[in-house]
């Protein structure tokens, strides 16, 4: 049972060559210029960025990464947190060559690994919008909705299923 | 008093912003983690004893250590105890933020402070303060809340004075001791009225009320604190308060006083 059950989920692991070219971020618990400039700063360290556009009124960043560098989603939260804040919404602008999704598809991008948790089949080809779900990047009300939906332990902790290798689940809205 | 809280706390949830980087008292949120602020200020204050006019210079440090640590070291000069300017006193602050619950536009934070405190200056008032008249620690909380347009944030504290004259018999107990700090704090942003640049002005005007109660006698003030706040390039603030008692029955040095103070924020100043 245990073979059948992960040559299903060998299946399931799509790599592709899609990359991560930008993503919008909003930054929550912050009403104030000092503190967006705060955040921008913070993102700006971030070795992968390249641009940031900053729209100080909805606390939006629309960010550029610079072509060929590896993007981690997790160096965005952390650079907003030690600004003292927090992401409420994170969706990242991705180029996929045409492929197939559905409920549960795993995708190799930039090296990273994305659980995909999406009601319908999906095909996605060119620029697409998916949209961080994990807890970090989210607001605590938002975080439960998803739980409640999607009971799986892996988006309660981030993890694969060894426990050990970080997985970002995503959703496209 | 209470009828003027009430109206400024409904006027701002009408029509404001909400602002929380208070003039008088220290919001719940942290500065950001490595980030340098430091500060001048001035108070000035007509004696009641002397009915001179006398000013304390502070220059102060904050250090964002982590997300969740800052620090302010502090040192004062003044002539409110001697007749010249001196050296007086210096402090050292930490602030720790032990929760926080971020919602768009809105947040609930809660931090502990503590601070200490060491002055040249003997007992001559029965004020409590770290601000570079005694010798003590304080300990606190601080609950800040932004609901949408209204940040408000409450501080309570404990703080002792340490004086040498504490100990000495023709002192004690003239003077307090022991005393309960709190304060209630809300702000409103006036201008710009819409963000569009980092080097827009914002002016914020404030509305704190600064209290203590002795702890070992029976004395008590209530001060209400209106403030002024220019920030620059979203860089450095211009502040400057008055504090005046509405109500109380302790000798202090001076019912009111002004504070004017400038501060600049230098992000990601060290690794």
């Amino acid at each position: 049972m245990k073979i059948i059950l992960s040559l299903f989920l060998l299946l399931n692991i799509l790599f592709c060559t899609a990359q991560i070219k930008s993503a919008k971020l909003q930054a929550s618990g912050l009403t104030c210029a000092m503190c967006s400039r705060a955040v921008y700063k913070a993102l700006m360290q971030i070795p992968s960025v390249d641009k940031i556009d900053v729209n100080i009124q909805s606390s939006t960043y629309s960010i550029n990464f610079k072509k060929g560098v590896d993007v981690n989603p997790d160096d965005l939260s952390k650079a907003v947190m030690a600004a003292g804040f927090s992401i409420s919404n994170l969706s990242l602008i991705c180029n996929f060559s045409s492929m197939a999704i559905e409920n549960g598809s795993q995708v190799q991008l930039n090296n990273k690994s994305f659980h995909f948790l999406i009601p319908q089949k999906h095909l996605i080809n060119g620029d697409t919008q998916i949209t961080l779900i994990d807890k970090s990047f989210l607001t605590q009300k938002e975080f439960k909705k998803y739980t409640q939906s999607n009971q799986l332990n892996c988006l309660q902790s981030g993890l694969k299923s060894d426990k050990v290798s970080r997985e970002y689940h995503v959703t496209i809205i | 008093m209470k009828q003027f809280l009430f109206s400024f706390c409904f006027f701002i949830s009408i029509y404001g912003s909400a602002q929380e980087l208070y003039v008088f008292s220290e919001p719940a949120s942290n500065m950001p983690s490595h980030a340098l602020s430091p500060k001048q200020y001035v108070k000035v204050l007509s004696n009641s004893r002397t009915n001179k006019l006398e000013s304390r210079y502070t220059s102060e440090m904050m250090i964002g250590i982590n997300k969740n640590l800052m620090i302010h070291a502090a040192a004062t000069l003044s002539d409110m105890y001697t007749e010249g300017h001196r050296w007086e006193s210096v402090r050292l602050y930490s602030k720790y933020r032990m929760y926080t619950k971020d919602g768009m536009f809105s947040h609930f934070r809660l931090a502990s402070f503590a601070e200490l405190a060491h002055s040249n200056n003997k007992p001559k008032y029965e004020e409590l303060s770290l601000d570079g008249d005694q010798s003590g620690v304080q300990f606190g909380f601080i609950a800040t809340q932004l609901l949408h347009k209204l940040a408000i944030s409450s501080t309570i504290s404990v703080i002792e004075s340490l004086q040498e004259s504490r100990r000495d018999p023709n002192y004690y107990p003239v003077y307090p001791y022991q005393a309960i700090n709190y304060s209630l704090s809300a702000g409103y942003l006036v201008a710009p009225k819409t963000y569009t640049s980092y080097d827009q002005t914002n002016f914020n005007i404030y509305l704190e009320v600064l209290a203590q109660n002795s702890l070992d006698r029976k004395l008590h003030f209530i001060d209400l604190a209106p403030a002024l706040q220019l920030i620059f390039n979203s860089s450095s603030k211009l502040n400057l308060g008055y504090r005046f008692q509405v109500a109380g029955n302790m000798n202090r040095m001076s019912n009111s006083s002004f504070l004017l103070s400038y501060e600049w924020v230098f992000l990601n100043a060290f690794k």
